[in-house]
């Protein structure tokens, strides 16, 4: 690291002492309220990983574009979700996100990449609305929003992460195992089990 | 990274340590400097203004083209010119506008990285008109509201250099990039979120 870096490391650690100054209020409680919400989900941190495991499976373009559409979509279901528009079978639809994206996986599906990007967008509209709802109760509304966008695509990494494992034989399996374990968590969202 | 970046990211560095260390922020060493601080952090404590900065960097950054004295300069001047507009009058809704130019500024940069120069200069600079217009500061004096401004445009400027520097750096290979665009679309959904809320808060009343 050249001084540049260590004068850029030294000025975020002056931030650290700000940020820790308060908890629970205004900016920072906003950020961490709405960045805990999606992992605190089981439901949605499955979905979000399998997202970002799928986006890495289909490889080429949609290893961005699914892990764009999705914060884009789930804003206008967030949207949504603050308006107070009712959305049917909210929970049905993040639980059955899990399901259907892990089974997508676990099965090798490769369809067209506007396919993939459709679907994964219309899931994204039941898990922003699920976030919605709760903004407008939020201490720190945009604070909330950019700590659950934020939360969201670090679980799309993950899962983007874990899926570039594809790249090995063992990993593919590894992968479409992944997917498998995410579908049968989905199943279990769905039935109440779990 | 361009050497002008590297050029600006160490003075930015080091005035930021100036400015923000809990020290400097007791006492202004300078009469007046306590107004000059407050507008230079204006920028940094307005969330609205740190989303459309960041906006604003990652898209000129993105696409590295040799031409960061151009876009420095053209945004610094549509910033002055805001803040000048600001100076004899002031709108409450301008933070619509802020956040509603994050979110389109982010899109482009989430959905269309090759946007050449000649489009994103002038999307890019009226960020800084916006956020020129929406800082406007009251104060007794003329003198500590002229400071106010002038700390304004030194904070504003200053908080795009990070983000710029930090899409320049991250350009280099193809999953930074893509990093970068999955940023703006994180950006674009957080200013849509709340633009709804404001909406929605606005129709209650």
């Amino acid at each position: 690291m050249n001084k540049t870096h260590w004068l850029a490391t030294l000025t975020l650690l002056l931030f650290a002492g700000c940020a820790n100054a308060h908890e629970g209020s205004g900016l920072s409680g906003g950020l961490i309220s709405g960045f805990m919400h999606p992992i605190l989900g089981w439901d949605h941190v499955a979905a979000m990983v399998a997202v970002g495991l799928w986006g890495a499976f289909l490889g080429g373009q949609a290893i961005w574009l699914l892990p764009v559409v999705f914060p884009l979509i789930m804003a206008f279901g967030g949207t949504l979700g603050i308006l107070g528009i009712a959305l049917p079978a909210v929970e049905t639809g993040i639980a059955a996100s899990a399901l259907v994206l892990g089974s997508l996986v676990a099965l090798a599906v490769r369809p067209p990449l506007w396919v993939a990007a459709i679907l994964v967008g219309a899931f994204a509209i039941f898990h922003g609305h699920a976030h919605g709802t709760e903004l407008p109760g939020a201490a720190g509304p945009l604070a909330y929003s950019a700590g659950f966008v934020v939360a969201t695509g670090l679980l799309h990494l993950a899962g983007i992460s874990f899926g570039l494992l594809v790249r090995w034989q063992l990993g593919r399996a590894l992968v479409r195992a992944g997917g498998g374990a995410i579908a049968l968590a989905g199943m279990g969202f769905l039935t109440g089990v779990v | 990274m361009q050497p002008l970046l590297k050029l600006l990211l160490l003075p930015a560095l080091l005035l930021t340590l100036l400015f923000i260390a809990p020290a400097a922020l007791a006492h202004g060493s300078l009469q007046g400097a306590n107004s000059f601080y407050s507008g230079f952090l204006h920028p940094l404590l307005t969330p609205s203004h740190l989303l459309l900065l960041l906006a604003a960097g990652l898209l000129f950054g993105q696409r590295p083209d040799h031409a960061y004295p151009r876009i420095l300069s053209t945004f610094a001047l549509l910033t002055l010119l805001g803040l000048f507009i600001a100076w004899f009058s002031w709108h409450r809704h301008i933070e619509l506008l802020v956040l509603g130019w994050a979110a389109v500024l982010s899109l482009i940069t989430a959905l269309c990285p090759r946007l050449p120069l000649s489009l994103r200069l002038p999307l890019g600079g009226l960020a800084g008109l916006l956020l020129g217009l929406d800082s406007a500061h009251i104060a007794a004096e003329t003198s500590a509201r002229l400071l106010m401004f002038l700390g304004s445009a030194a904070g504003i400027l200053f908080c795009l250099v990070y983000p710029l520097a930090a899409a320049d750096f991250f350009s280099r290979y193809r999953w930074q990039r893509t990093g970068t665009r999955v940023l703006g679309s994180w950006i674009a959904a957080s200013a849509l979120l709340v633009l709804a809320l404001s909406a929605a808060s606005a129709e209650s009343l």
